[in-house]
C-alpha cells in the first residue's frame, strides 16, 4: 500500500511512494495550472463585485456571470493558493495548507450556522462544496494513508455535486425550480470554480490511490487515460444535444431516449474499436522490445561464454551470482556448482584472500582497479598470470550491489614480451659487438692506408733517385725494371688513395644542405672534360631536380658516375653520355646515366659495385675497382640505391634512386 | 746571400733523406727526429742550448712524432710568444678531416699531404720551400727576442 506519508517528506523519500512517471510530473503541472485559473477567476468576481455596487454596466455583466457571496470568494482564493504553494512541498507551505484549510472550514461553520443574507450568505450546496474543498486542502498535506484515501472521495463528492450543477445549466436552463432542482440552483461560477478547485487538489498527488492508476506506465493506465476524457465528452455532447433537440420539438422525448442509446452505442463501439487498435500497437511495441532484449541477452551471453577471459560476478558478501565458461573451466566445475558458492568454497584461502582484498578496495574506489596477479589453480599446475579488473556495479541510485572480475591470461604475452627482450638485449649486444668490429676495421683500414704511403714514398723516392744517378750506366733490363717498379707505385698509391676515399665516405658525418644536382653535374662535366684527351663527348643533360644530401659526397657520386661514363665511352668514335632525371612518387628521384661505351656483361653485374672489383682488365680501361662501391655506400647513406643495365658493347646504363629530403632519407633508412 | 733556415721535424729518415734531396740545395735544413727535440732547439736548450741564437724562418712539421707528436708541438709553437709567428707547415701522410680541422685550429700556416709519387712530392717540398722560407714575410718578433740565427 502506497502512503502518502512520502509528500511530508525530502524529494527522494517522496520517490518511495511511487514512480514519478512522465504523467504524474504532468498532471503536477496542470494542477498548478489549475490554480492559477482558480486565483485568476476569484479576482475577475471580486472586480466585478466591488464594480457591480456603483456601475449598471457591471450590474449588467453580473446577468450572465453571477456573483458570489464574498466568503466563497474567499474560500475559493485560498483553495487556489493552496493548491500552488503544496507544488513544491516544503515543510512551512504544508502547514500553510493545513491552515488554509481549517480556516475554510471555520467560513463554512460560521457561514452554515448564520445562515443566507449579506456577505455570508451562500447557498447551502455552495456551503459544502466549499466544506468539503476546506476538508481536502487541510488534509492534503497528511501522512496517514486512510485519511488520503477519504480525501480522494470526498473530491469525487465534489466533483458529483458540481458535475451535477453545471449539468442542469447545459440541459435545463434556468426554468427548473423545487425540490432536489432548487439545492442544486447555485450560481454556474461556483460549480466550476469547485469543479476546477477539486480537479486542482486531486491532481496534486498524481501517485496516489485512484490517481496511480491514471498516472501509471501501464498498458491499463495509457488505456484509461485514453478512454476516461473522450467517454465524458462524448456523453456530454450526447446529452447535451438530445436536450437541445427535444427543446427544439425536433423530435418526442422517447425518440430521444432511444436516439441517446444508440449513439451511445455506436461512439463506445468506435471508442473500444480504435482503443483495442492502440492495445495491439502497444503489445505489439512490447513483444519487439521484449526480442530486441533478448536479443541482447543472448548477445551478452555470447560474449560471456566464447571470451577466453574469466567472468564472474559476486554478491558484496563473495557469493558468486553469475560466471561464464571460461570461469567454469577453470575451476573445473559446472555453472550450477559456482553460483550461489562463497569463494572460499572454490579456492585456496590465499586466492580467496587475494579476491575479496581486491573487491573490497574496488567497493571502496566505486570504481574499475587492475591488478596483476599470479594464480595456480592446483599445487601440480604452474602459476599462470592474470590481468584481474574488478569493479563494482550499481543499482539506480548509485549503491553497489555486485562485484565484477575479468581475468585476462596473459602467461603467454608476457612470456613473449620477456622473449622479445631477450631478443632485443642479444641483438643490441650483436650491433654493439658489430659497430666495435666496423671502428676496429675502420681504424685497420685507415692505419694500414697510412702506413702503407710511407713506404710507397720511400720506393718511389728512392727508385727515382736511382734511376737518375746511373741513367748513364744501367742498361736496359735494368731501366726496365727500375720502370715497372715505379709504375706499380703508382698504381698502389692510387689504390691507398681510393681505398681512403672509400673509407671516409663510409664514416665522415653527412653534413645535410640543399644540392642542385643540375649545377653539380654541370660543374662536375666541366672539370672532367677539363682533363679529357678522348673524343669530344656529346652530352645530352636533361633537368636536374634539387635534392637534400651532403654535397661533397654528391659530387663524388656525380665525378665518378660521369668519369666511368667517358672511360668507357671513350673508345668510341662518338661518345654520347644522356643524364635524366624523373620523379619516382613524390619522395623520392630516379637518376640515370646512359653511355654508349663497351658496356658490361650482366653476369658479373653482381660484382660491379664490390670492393676492387672489376670487369675489366687495368689494360683496357684505368681504374682500382672502388668507384662504384664508394657511390653505393654513399648512395645507402643518404637512403638511396643504386643499380646498372648493360650489355657488352652496347653502352652501360646506371640509375640510381635518391629520396629528395632528408626526412624521406631517414624513413628509406628506417625500412 | 744567406740561405733562409728550415727546422725539419720528421722521425723517418727516409723521408728525412727525401725532404733533403728537394730542400738542400737551396736552404739551411735543421733536422729533429722527435717533438721533444723540436722544442729543445727552437727553446736553445738541453743539446742545442749552445746553437746560435734566432728563430728558423721555417718548420716542417710531420705529425706521427716520437715523444710528443706534432699536434702538441704545434700548440707548444703557437702558445709561445717568441715562436708564434714562425711559420709551420704540417707535412704528413694524413688526409683525415680531425687532423687537418685540430692543426688549423692550433694555427698551423698550412697543410700539405705528402704525395706518394717522387716527383711529386719533390715538387711540393720545394714549392713549400720556395714560398714560405723565400716568399713569405712574417712580422718582427717580440723586442728583447733573438733577432734571428742570422743575427
Amino acid at each position: 500500500m502506497v502512503s502518502i506519508k512520502g509528500l511530508f517528506s525530502s524529494s527522494s523519500t517522496r520517490k518511495a511512494a511511487g514512480p514519478d512517471t512522465p504523467f504524474a510530473r504532468r498532471f503536477r503541472n496542470v494542477s498548478s495550472a489549475l490554480g492559477w485559473a482558480l486565483l485568476a477567476g476569484c479576482l475577475v468576481e471580486a472586480v466585478l463585485w466591488i464594480l457591480s455596487k456603483n456601475s449598471p454596466a457591471a450590474e449588467s455583466v453580473f446577468d450572465w456571470f453571477p456573483h458570489q457571496p464574498l466568503a466563497a470568494f474567499a474560500c475559493f482564493s485560498l483553495i487556489g493558493v493552496g493548491v500552488l504553494s503544496v507544488q513544491k512541498i516544503p515543510y512551512t507551505t504544508r502547514l500553510f495548507q493545513f491552515a488554509a484549510g481549517v480556516l475554510i472550514i471555520l467560513i463554512e461553520f460560521f457561514s452554515v450556522t448564520l445562515g443566507a443574507g449579506g456577505v455570508w450568505g451562500m447557498d447551502r450546496l455552495t456551503a459544502w462544496v466549499v466544506l468539503l474543498l476546506g476538508f481536502i486542502l487541510a488534509s492534503g498535506g497528511s501522512r496517514i494513508p486512510l485519511i488520503g484515501y477519504i480525501r480522494q472521495m470526498a473530491i469525487f463528492a465534489v466533483f458529483f455535486l458540481c458535475a451535477l450543477v453545471l449539468a442542469g445549466y447545459i440541459y435545463e436552463g434556468e426554468d427548473a425550480t423545487g425540490g432536489l432542482v432548487a439545492f442544486l440552483h447555485i450560481p454556474w461560477t461556483s460549480g466550476l470554480m469547485g469543479l476546477v478547485a477539486g480537479h486542482a487538489l486531486l491532481l496534486q498527488h498524481p501517485n496516489f490511490g485512484v490517481m496511480r492508476v491514471l498516472s501509471g506506465e501501464g498498458f491499463g493506465s495509457a488505456v484509461m487515460r485514453r478512454l476516461l476524457p473522450t467517454t465524458i465528452v462524448l456523453l456530454l455532447l450526447l446529452g447535451w444535444m438530445l436536450a437541445i433537440g427535444e427543446e427544439m420539438h425536433l423530435y418526442p422525448a422517447s425518440f430521444g431516449e432511444s436516439m441517446y442509446a444508440v449513439l451511445a452505442i455506436s461512439g463506445f463501439s468506435g471508442m473500444l474499436v480504435t482503443t483495442a487498435i492502440y492495445l495491439n500497437r502497444l503489445d505489439g511495441d512490447r513483444v519487439s522490445q521484449e526480442a530486441a532484449l533478448r536479443r541482447n541477452q543472448q548477445q551478452l551471453q555470447s560474449i560471456l561464454d566464447n571470451t577466453t577471459s574469466i567472468i564472474c560476478m559476486k554478491d558484496l558478501e563473495g557469493r558468486y551470482l553469475l560466471v561464464n565458461k571460461s570461469f567454469c573451466r577453470a575451476v573445473g566445475r559446472t555453472k550450477g556448482e559456482c553460483v550461489g558458492k562463497h569463494v572460499r568454497e572454490l579456492f585456496s584461502p590465499e586466492i580467496t584472500e587475494g579476491t575479496l582484498e581486491r573487491n573490497r578496495r574496488a567497493l571502496e574506489r566505486g570504481e574499475a582497479i587492475e591488478a596483476i596477479e599470479s594464480i595456480s589453480s592446483s599445487p601440480e599446475t604452474p602459476a599462470r598470470t592474470f590481468l584481474c579488473a574488478t569493479f563494482p556495479l550499481l543499482d539506480a541510485t548509485g549503491f553497489p550491489y555486485a562485484v565484477c572480475d575479468v581475468y585476462t591470461d596473459i602467461t603467454d604475452i608476457k612470456r613473449q614480451e620477456e622473449e622479445i627482450q631477450h631478443l632485443n638485449q642479444s641483438l643490441r649486444e650483436k650491433t654493439r659487438r658489430q659497430e666495435a668490429a666496423n671502428n676496429e676495421l675502420e681504424a685497420f683500414s685507415y692505419s694500414v692506408s697510412h702506413d702503407l704511403r710511407a713506404p710507397l714514398r720511400h720506393i718511389s723516392g728512392f727508385g727515382q733517385l736511382l734511376s737518375q744517378r746511373n741513367k748513364d750506366i744501367l742498361d736496359d733490363k735494368s731501366r726496365h725494371y727500375l720502370s715497372v717498379i715505379l709504375q706499380s707505385v703508382d698504381r698502389m698509391g692510387a689504390l691507398i688513395d681510393d681505398l681512403l676515399a672509400f673509407s671516409r665516405a663510409s664514416k665522415v658525418d653527412l653534413s645535410w644542405k640543399r644540392v642542385s644536382m643540375q649545377e653539380t653535374v654541370e660543374d662536375v662535366r666541366t672539370e672532367l672534360e677539363s682533363h679529357w684527351a678522348g673524343p669530344r663527348v656529346a652530352w645530352d643533360i636533361g633537368h636536374l631536380p634539387e635534392v637534400e644530401g651532403d654535397p661533397a659526397m654528391l659530387r663524388l657520386v656525380w665525378v665518378n658516375l660521369l668519369s666511368n661514363a667517358m672511360k668507357y665511352s671513350g673508345k668510341n668514335p662518338v661518345p654520347r653520355i644522356s643524364v635524366q632525371c624523373v620523379p619516382n612518387g613524390t619522395e623520392e628521384d630516379v637518376f640515370s646515366i646512359v653511355d654508349n661505351g663497351a658496356g658490361f656483361d650482366m653476369r658479373y653485374v653482381d660484382k660491379l659495385f664490390g670492393v676492387f672489383q672489376r670487369l675489366h682488365s687495368s689494360q683496357e680501361y684505368e681504374g682500382t675497382g672502388i668507384g662504384l662501391a664508394m657511390i653505393r655506400r654513399i648512395l645507402e647513406r643518404h637512403g638511396g640505391r643504386i643499380w646498372a643495365e648493360s650489355s657488352v658493347g652496347q653502352g652501360a646504363s646506371f640509375y640510381f634512386v635518391l629520396p629528395t629530403t632528408k626526412s624521406a632519407a631517414d624513413k628509406a633508412l628506417e625500412a | 746571400m744567406k740561405l733562409k733556415t728550415i727546422l725539419l721535424a720528421e722521425d723517418s729518415p727516409m723521408d728525412v733523406e727525401l725532404t733533403l734531396e728537394a730542400l738542400q740545395l737551396h736552404h739551411e735544413v735543421i733536422v729533429v727526429e722527435d717533438g721533444v727535440a723540436a722544442l729543445d732547439f727552437l727553446h736553445r736548450r738541453e743539446k742545442y742550448a749552445n746553437r746560435e741564437a734566432g728563430n728558423p724562418d721555417l718548420i716542417l712539421l710531420d705529425l706521427k712524432l716520437p715523444k710528443l707528436n706534432g699536434l702538441e708541438v704545434l700548440a707548444a709553437i703557437k702558445k709561445s710568444d717568441l715562436l708564434k709567428t714562425i711559420p709551420v707547415v704540417v707535412l704528413t701522410s694524413s688526409k683525415e678531416q680531425p687532423d687537418l680541422k685540430t692543426a688549423y685550429e692550433l694555427g698551423a700556416n698550412a697543410y700539405v699531404v705528402k704525395p706518394v709519387v717522387f716527383e711529386k712530392f719533390m715538387e711540393a717540398v720545394r714549392q713549400i720551400g720556395q714560398f714560405w722560407a723565400n716568399l713569405n714575410e712574417t712580422p718582427p718578433v717580440t723586442p728583447g727576442a733573438p733577432s734571428g740565427l742570422h743575427g
